[in-house]
């Protein structure tokens, strides 16, 4: 089964990661030099379907802005991501980018995927839907920033973690992607 | 007097309510903002947590909050026997901090996730009953818990979960402390006995000495008997619609003042009288 993940985020600041960011630096004094945030949806799409796989995102992504129901045109963004987002190259050279991706559950919402079907047909087999984080690790190397940021993500306690509750929610780290700046000592 | 702090986050929206409620318990209540000095929470005998979303419920309800050096200092009055009431995003915040349930200290053992039941999924308002299922650390001064306590509730993430066997642990333990029933009394059956779909029915949760709990549903709002809605079944709907036309009986304790009254008299003698 093929998949698609398709990246909502906000225009401009969002103040959700600009809280986020606080809460890290300032309440649990992390490494972080900034968060970004956006809503991260997976579609699975039928195993070996035919056409053009354009033709599914454009239809998908027309779906999700239909009426601003899922992408509100005028506030967001949206993009396909395949693999990591690339590093930003205004971004500082030292830094590592986690990107981690938080579902409620499994992320599975009966609701977005009948209406994806409806809308985009039903090549469309499963939709996941989480919040995507983009933790601005301080410095590498890439495997440290990994670890720290997933110590970050994992809220264990009052004063460890914050992105998810593993009670409720699951978590998996999507990328992690080091400054041109960090070199890797293997 | 016994004086209660009401903690007030940047979007708490039910400070003035639960101030209103502790004093109509008896209580000298101070709304008290989050950011205030240290040593000011030490003055008082216990603490509240209003409901609201607090950060806007930015990240996950109550997880900004929990952070604070605030809970630091609920902290230490919990050591020192303080009771400690969070009502709703309040209820959140506790569990967040890992006040709540407390069995390894400062742990989060469980989350307050989104309403999710068969029939029904979202943000729910409504009225619920409530058994008070163990008479834990102060709600054992509960004036009577014979009959149900109907209750408003007020949220999209009020859903008590963990692993199915964290929540078998905490009722062997007996810190579920009020569940979500029946009108009658009976067990929960179905979306509107238990909207959220909390595990074992589970509406309030305390640490294992019963001083600090944490209770998704709004007795503030349940203070007087005139907030009773008069079609409510039971015998507090019967109490409302007899009072029908008389002010003075309309103003008489609603079902949730009882729990305002255990807090504050758990409180008395904890310190923090003028």
């Amino acid at each position: 089964m093929s998949e698609l993940d398709l990246l909502v985020a906000r225009r401009g600041t969002d103040p959700a990661g600009e809280t986020c960011a606080h809460a890290l630096r300032d309440l649990l004094g992390a490494p972080v030099a900034g968060v970004e945030r956006g809503e991260l949806w997976r579609f699975e799409l039928a195993p070996g379907a035919s056409g053009d796989p354009a033709a599914v995102r454009v239809a998908v992504e027309r779906a999700a802005m239909r009426a601003g129901r899922y992408v509100n045109g005028n506030r967001d963004t949206c993009r396909w991501i395949a693999g990591a987002v690339p590093y930003p190259a205004d971004a500082p050279p030292l830094g590592v980018a986690v990107d981690v991706w938080v579902c409620d559950g499994d992320g599975r919402d009966a609701a977005a995927l009948a209406y994806f079907r409806a809308q985009a047909g039903d090549v469309v087999r499963g939709v996941r839907r989480g919040t995507w984080w983009r933790l601005w690790m301080q410095e590498g190397p890439a495997d440290a920033a990994r670890e720290r940021a997933w110590d970050l993500a994992c809220t264990r306690s009052r004063t460890h973690g914050l992105l998810f509750n593993p009670q409720a929610q699951n978590a998996e780290i999507l990328a992690v992607v080091p400054g041109p700046g960090i070199k890797e000592i293997r | 007097m016994t004086r209660i702090a009401v903690a007030q986050f940047p979007g708490s929206n039910c400070e003035r309510e639960t101030v209103e409620a502790l004093v109509a318990a008896g209580a000298e209540a101070e709304v008290v903002r989050w950011n205030a000095p240290d040593d000011v929470w030490s003055g008082f005998a216990g603490y509240v947590l209003p409901g609201g979303f607090s950060y806007e419920d930015r990240v996950r309800a109550g997880a900004v909050a929990a952070k604070h050096r605030l809970l630091d200092a609920i902290a230490a009055g919990v050591d020192a026997g303080k009771p400690v009431l969070g009502v709703c995003n309040g209820a959140q915040i506790l569990v967040e901090a890992g006040l709540v349930p407390g069995i390894e200290t400062g742990r989060v053992q469980i989350a307050l996730a989104g309403n999710r039941t068969p029939g029904w999924s979202g943000y729910i308002c409504e009225w619920v009953h409530l058994a008070a299922t163990a008479r834990r650390g102060w709600l054992g001064g509960l004036e009577s818990t014979a009959q149900p306590v109907p209750m408003p509730v007020g949220n999209g993430e009020g859903r008590f979960t963990a692993r199915a066997e964290v929540f078998d642990d905490l009722a062997r333990r007996g810190q579920i402390v009020f569940r979500y029933v029946a009108s009658d009394g009976t067990s929960a059956r179905g979306a509107w006995d238990n909207p959220t779909g909390a595990l074992l029915d589970a509406a309030a949760v305390c640490d294992p000495t019963g001083t600090v709990v944490a209770l998704m549903p709004h007795p503030e709002r349940a203070i007087w008997l005139f907030q009773v809605p008069e079609e409510l079944p039971g015998p507090w709907g019967v109490k409302r619609r007899e009072a029908a036309g008389d002010g003075v009986a309309l103003r008489g304790p609603g079902p949730g003042l009882s729990l305002y009254r255990a807090l504050v008299s758990q409180a008395a003698g904890r310190g923090g009288a003028r």
